[in-house]
């Protein structure tokens, strides 16, 4: 039987002081192992579906299910459980914290989530190795300097931190906002394949929004914004 | 997270503001225990500097004036007792011993006494402690002089040396130096830190001796040294040792109604007494005042951690975006003014030694107060303990504010 780890149901969002909402959805689910390729043009809502996705904006009205468990029954505190558990979430704007240095900032979810950091041993022997095998598949050999604070790095570098970050500890879902916004072809191409490759390895699910029509051929799922729009956009 | 290690990096972030609030902690701390310190160690040092001593006796004054002059050479007397008084009140039946000591005159700003052997035989200060001598002994001569150790210490005296002693307390050159009569170092006393320290002794007909002709040009000391009644006419107190302490209240009375001369007699302990009760407001006053100083220092860093908390929304939202919770959140601001209060505490320590090693040669100047340098009591610690328990709860209010902001304003960039 299909595990659905997000479902929606007659969800309804929009922002404080918007005169019509933003996202509306009547029915959408995605089981565990299935990967979601969303596209839409700029301001379209993608970035406030994602925060939906990870409870980190809460609907207005209609149910939201992550992990087969309806947030809304949830407090904040168990919902930053959740979260900490189970998603990794790349941002759009990577959220490095910038007085930590770029391992630090890595295995920041294994430090608040016991869960992602028994995930971290389990499969690479320590937490620190775990860092060290994203490290090295998304960066070429002596690309980086372990100990140049996080905003020394240059944005794509930083990228690839924050997608680090989201996949330590083999979290169940990944969502991924616009994770090769900034990554040249060679760099876009390692972090797409360690991507599919803990994945496939932990049976994860996805939700990818991209700009970057290539990618969606990576995808067997795709899906245009407007599904989630109240008002759809040409 | 070990939420320490990230609020320690949180704060090197943050160093020049975090590095002021502390200093503020810092220096409310070392007030705070440099008052402390002075109550304590004023009240042990006055305390040491008389011991056994069973009744002091001068010219009727105030008390503690008597108990100043005589004990700490602090003022002057405003009189004169005569020798005879002296003679016959220490002939009483009951008195085991009799010290007199004669001021007035001083040494480069050291005072000089005058007073017998029988000083260095029966004074005791601290617990019972007798003087002792670290070189050479008691004077002999006319002209020889016992310095107390920090006389010799600071003027660099040696058994043998001479010294010229100066009429009145002032500076040298101000006042008539009677530099027609050296004295001759006989002896140095070993440090007691009381005012024995701070004294040039010398025999009460060496004092007379310096006074003889004065005024009149007199150049030859030959001639002075020769005069064959060196007997002392007046005194300006001495101190009594009694057989037994049941004695003292009689003879307390009867020194006060002498016929003679008016007379004060006092106990030390009771006038020392009286002395803490006239220091006990401005005691006071000192310790209230460092202590709205280290509440000050609170009130800076709740306000610090406040106005930094508007401008770390983002952090925080950060930090419980990747997993921490609300509880993880509360642990980095607390630990955050737990760390500022530790370390100002720390600076604090070190603060007040370094400016007590500055001004230590002062205290001991000025007021006689040797103030060790060194960790203190077990009192202060507990106010410590104390402060650094405010700290933690002072990082419970930001910590408190932190939660209600939402996690999405935080991560929401503003432009
Ligand atoms: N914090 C916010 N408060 C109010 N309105 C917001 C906020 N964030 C986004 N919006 C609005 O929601 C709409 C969708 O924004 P969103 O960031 O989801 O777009 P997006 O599809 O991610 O765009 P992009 O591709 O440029 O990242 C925009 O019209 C924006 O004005
Ligand atoms: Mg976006």
């Amino acid at each position: 039987m299909n595990q659905y780890l997000i479902e929606i149901e007659n969800l309804r969002f929009s922002w404080p002081g918007a005169t019509a909402p933003l996202l509306a959805c009547d029915s959408f689910c995605l089981a565990r192992g299935e990967h979601l390729f969303v596209r839409g043009p700029s301001g379209s809502g993608k970035s406030t579906l994602l925060g939906l996705l990870t409870g980190i904006l809460t609907p207005e009205s209609g149910r939201l299910s992550l992990m087969q468990q309806d947030t809304a029954n949830l407090s904040a505190t168990r919902r930053d459980r959740l979260r900490a558990d189970h998603i990794g979430y790349i941002f759009q704007q990577f959220n490095l914290v910038p007085y930590l240095d770029l391992v630090e900032n890595i295995i920041l979810p294994c430090r608040f989530s016991q869960r992602r950091g028994n995930n971290a041993e389990r499969t690479h022997g320590s937490i620190a190795a775990a860092a060290e095998y994203l490290l090295r598949h998304l960066f070429t050999e002596g690309e980086l300097d372990r100990n140049a604070p996080v905003a020394n790095l240059s944005v794509g570098q930083q990228q690839r931190v924050a997608a680090a970050r989201a996949l330590i500890g083999d979290p169940d879902i990944v969502i991924a906002d616009e994770p090769t916004s900034s990554l040249d072809f060679g760099a876009r191409e390692r972090f797409v394949d360690l991507l599919f490759e803990r994945l496939e390895e932990t049976n994860a699910t996805l939700v990818f929004v991209s700009h970057d029509p290539t990618l969606g051929a990576h995808f067997k799922r795709e899906a245009g914004i407007n599904e989630f729009r109240a008002q759809a956009i040409t | 997270m070990n939420m320490l290690r990230l609020a320690w990096k949180s704060l090197l972030n943050r160093r020049s503001t975090a590095l002021l609030t502390m200093l503020t902690i810092a220096v409310s701390v070392a007030l705070l225990l440099g008052v402390e310190k002075m109550r304590l160690h004023a009240r042990q040092s006055f305390a040491n500097t008389v011991s056994s001593t069973d009744l002091i006796v001068g010219a009727r004054s105030g008390s503690v004036q008597l108990l100043l002059y005589s004990v700490f050479r602090i003022g002057n007397a405003t009189n004169n007792i005569s020798w005879e008084s002296y003679r016959e009140i220490a002939a009483l039946p009951g008195v085991r011993w009799a010290i007199p000591i004669s001021l007035g005159d001083s040494h480069r700003g050291y005072r000089v006494v005058g007073t017998t052997r029988d000083y260095f035989e029966h004074f005791r200060y601290a617990n019972k402690r007798r003087l002792e001598f670290s070189a050479g002994r008691a004077f002999e001569d006319t002209y020889d002089a016992v310095l107390g150790a920090e006389v010799a210490l600071q003027l660099g005296y040696q058994s043998g040396d001479r010294l010229i002693l100066t009429h009145g307390l002032g500076a040298d050159g101000l006042a008539a130096d009677h530099s027609d009569k050296p004295f001759a170092v006989s002896g140095i006393l070993a440090p007691t830190g009381t005012p024995v320290d701070r004294s040039v002794h010398v025999s009460l007909a060496g004092i007379e001796a310096i006074h003889i002709n004065w005024n009149k040009i007199e150049t030859n000391p030959t001639l002075a040294r020769s005069s064959s009644d060196l007997r002392p006419r007046a005194i300006t107190a001495f101190m009594l040792g009694l057989d037994s302490r049941l004695l003292a209240f009689k003879l307390q009375r009867e020194i006060n109604q002498y016929a003679r001369e008016p007379l004060l007699a006092i106990f030390p302990g009771v006038a020392l007494q009286e002395l803490w009760d006239l220091m006990r407001v401005g005691e006071q006053a000192l310790l209230i005042i460092s202590l709205l100083v280290a509440a000050a220092a609170m009130v800076g860093l709740l306000a610090v951690s406040l106005a930094a908390l508007n401008e770390r929304r983002r952090e925080m939202a950060i930090l419980r975006s990747v997993g921490a919770s609300h509880l993880h959140v509360m642990g980095l601001l607390v630990s955050e003014s737990a760390l500022l209060t530790a370390f100002g505490i720390v600076l604090g320590l070190v603060l007040q030694n370094a400016v007590l090693l500055v001004l230590q040669p002062w205290l001991v100047d000025q007021f006689g107060l040797l103030l060790p340098l060194g960790l203190p009591g077990a009192r202060e610690w507990a106010t410590l303990g104390g402060l650094q328990l405010v700290g933690i709860l002072v990082g419970l209010i930001p910590a408190w504010c932190g939660y209600r902001n939402s996690l999405a304003d935080g991560l929401s960039t503003r432009l």
